[in-house]
């Protein structure tokens, strides 16, 4: 006997290594004897003739994470992977021992560790599942980045998929929106050239702890076709981050990507900002070599916001069209109006006070110099934003 | 009960210790060090030895066995107490205590013990531990070699 329950369902076990002591562990790994099978022992009451110790089975990745820190204790042995944690009563006079199995989610705050408690051991298997960036990047021959957000009260290698849904997206449109500009083809709207979505496509390659970290990799292939602009559109998006809150240095960046990706990057704080996140974001090259850091605290991530947003409100978008007035409807004050361009672009939204009051009243299918403002309305809890339009004057051609 | 000097002429241990306990890398303390108690005051149910309290219990090292937990920072036994479930309900509260050489030996057991800041303490025969320490705030510590 070590000290440890014999003679229950966990089998034979032996001590593997000790986390946390109170004259005796009150923490440790163990692992048995007969199977591979790995537990974490936690100390979590005692009465007069008994002590009761919870036992996590976690496989070894699952335990990696753990013993690194990626996962908080209490969260670890909360959503234990088989969702079971197994009891164990010792009577201290005999040792003898019981153990039945719990549901993990109905074990009581007060058997756990406090939220915030975790262990941060050096970890080999951790690093060796999720390679340092630069690592990745030479062997996968690629540029990479890995986005890591600092979620307010995430306690784990876990995050709601709404909110980095949200995230991802908006990395990606800002890549496409950045990359469009940098190649002299930037547009306010509308399809982004494939020529250039195929340079700035992006994959999610893996996630990693954090607290929750994201990496993503160019899809372009670089072993056919070398191409640097992909990280050069990386680099500029760290380069934007990295600026923080710093006015001049943000607008230095955003000002010359025109007013596409300013609200792309718009978009991306007002993530951030929702989700109470700062961001850290490193990328690497082909070559093995990290090109470039940067990092936007949560702090920052809401006074970039506003910068950006000035910005924005600054120079409103207004649209000066020739066009053919399709639809309209006075009592709902709606427009419809598509451009005489080719192709055309239609703009549908609401018609302001002097196109209603003016006479004469305009006519459909008549074609008209249009002046609609734009203006883009963000829903901030569902992540969806949309393209208003406000119909301002017409003049007839 | 019989007793075995170590370290210094002036100390004596329970003979119940193994042998080199305390080990010959621990020191005579002269330093404030904290431990969770149950009670405020401490009392001497606070400071009892896993070896005396579970002696046919062998957990790990019997010569650790025989000494006390203890951490030079309080910070450090604070967070003992938030992991461990059981100690935030038995030994709830943070008491300091100034120790001398006279009152036993010192060790860094934090390799061994895991516990970030884990000192063990082995008391000297004769040494009441409860009538040293009282229940704190937050403090500091440091502990010098007693020269």
């Amino acid at each position: 006997m070590d000290g440890l329950p014999e003679g229950t369902i966990l089998g034979p076990i032996e001590m593997v290594e000790v986390y946390e002591t109170y004259d005796a562990p009150v923490l440790f790994a163990c692992r048995s004897r007969l199977v591979d099978a790995r537990y974490l022992a936690l100390w979590v009451d005692r009465d007069d003739r008994e002590d009761t110790w919870l036992y996590l089975p976690a496989t070894a990745r699952r335990f990696a994470e753990i013993r690194s820190g990626g996962i908080a204790l209490a969260d670890a042995f909360r959503n234990s992977e088989s969702g079971l944690v197994v009891s164990v009563r010792v009577v201290r006079a005999s040792g003898a021992a019981t153990a039945s199995t719990v549901n993990a989610a109905e074990v009581p705050d007060s058997d756990l560790p406090s939220p915030s408690v975790r262990l941060a051991l050096p970890t080999a298997t951790e690093s060796s599942a999720v390679p340092p960036i630069a690592e990745f990047s030479r062997e996968a021959r690629t540029h990479g980045m890995d986005l890591t957000f600092d979620l307010r009260g995430a306690r784990r290698t876990e995050a709601p998929a709404a909110v980095i849904g949200n995230i991802l997206r908006a990395v990606q449109s800002l890549a496409d929106s950045v990359g469009q500009a940098m190649q002299g083809l930037a547009t306010e709207r509308g399809p982004v050239p494939e020529s250039v979505l195929s340079r700035t496509r992006l994959s999610v390659c893996t996630v990693f702890g954090g607290s929750f970290g994201v990496r993503f990799r160019t899809a372009a292939d670089l072993d056919m076709f070398p191409d640097p602009f992909p990280g050069e559109v990386l680099c500029r998006i760290v380069s934007i981050l990295g600026s923080a809150d710093d006015q001049t240095k943000l607008l230095q960046y955003l000002v010359p990507l025109r007013i596409r990706a300013i609200t792309s990057y718009r978009r991306l704080l007002q993530f951030l900002q929702a989700a109470e996140s700062g961001v850290t974001a490193v990328v690497a090259g082909p070559e093995g070599d990290v090109l470039l850091r940067g990092r936007l605290d949560r702090g920052s991530a809401t006074s970039a916001l506003r910068v950006v947003s000035d910005f924005e409100n600054r120079e409103p978008v207004v649209h000066d069209v020739v066009c053919i007035l399709v639809g309209m409807h006075v009592y709902t004050k709606r427009f419809v109006v598509e451009t005489t361009e080719d192709p055309a672009v239609t703009y549908s939204g609401l018609m302001s006070a002097s196109v209603l009051e003016a006479e004469p009243k305009p006519r459909l299918n008549a074609t008209y110099r249009a002046t609609i403002a734009e203006s883009e309305d963000f829903n901030g809890v569902t992540g969806e934003s949309r393209m208003q339009y406000t119909l301002l004057s017409l003049s007839a051609l | 009960m019989s007793s075995h000097a170590s370290q210094s002429d002036r100390v004596s241990y329970p003979a119940s210790f193994p042998t080199d306990c305390p080990p010959s890398a621990s020191t005579p303390p002269n330093c404030r060090v904290y431990r969770l108690v149950g009670s405020d005051p401490p009392r001497g149910d606070d400071f009892v030895s896993q070896a005396v309290r579970y002696p046919g219990s062998p957990h790990g090292d019997p010569c650790e066995a025989c000494g006390l937990s203890v951490f030079l920072e309080e910070a450090h036994a604070v967070r003992l107490r938030e992991t461990s479930p059981a100690l935030r309900k038995w030994r709830h509260l943070v008491a300091a205590g100034d120790i001398e050489p006279h009152h036993g030996a010192i060790l860094d057991t934090s390799a061994s013990g895991g516990s970030v800041g884990h000192h063990t303490w082995w008391v000297a025969e004769g040494v009441r531990p409860h009538e040293l320490f009282v229940v704190v705030g937050t403090v500091g510590g440091q502990c010098g070699r007693a020269t």
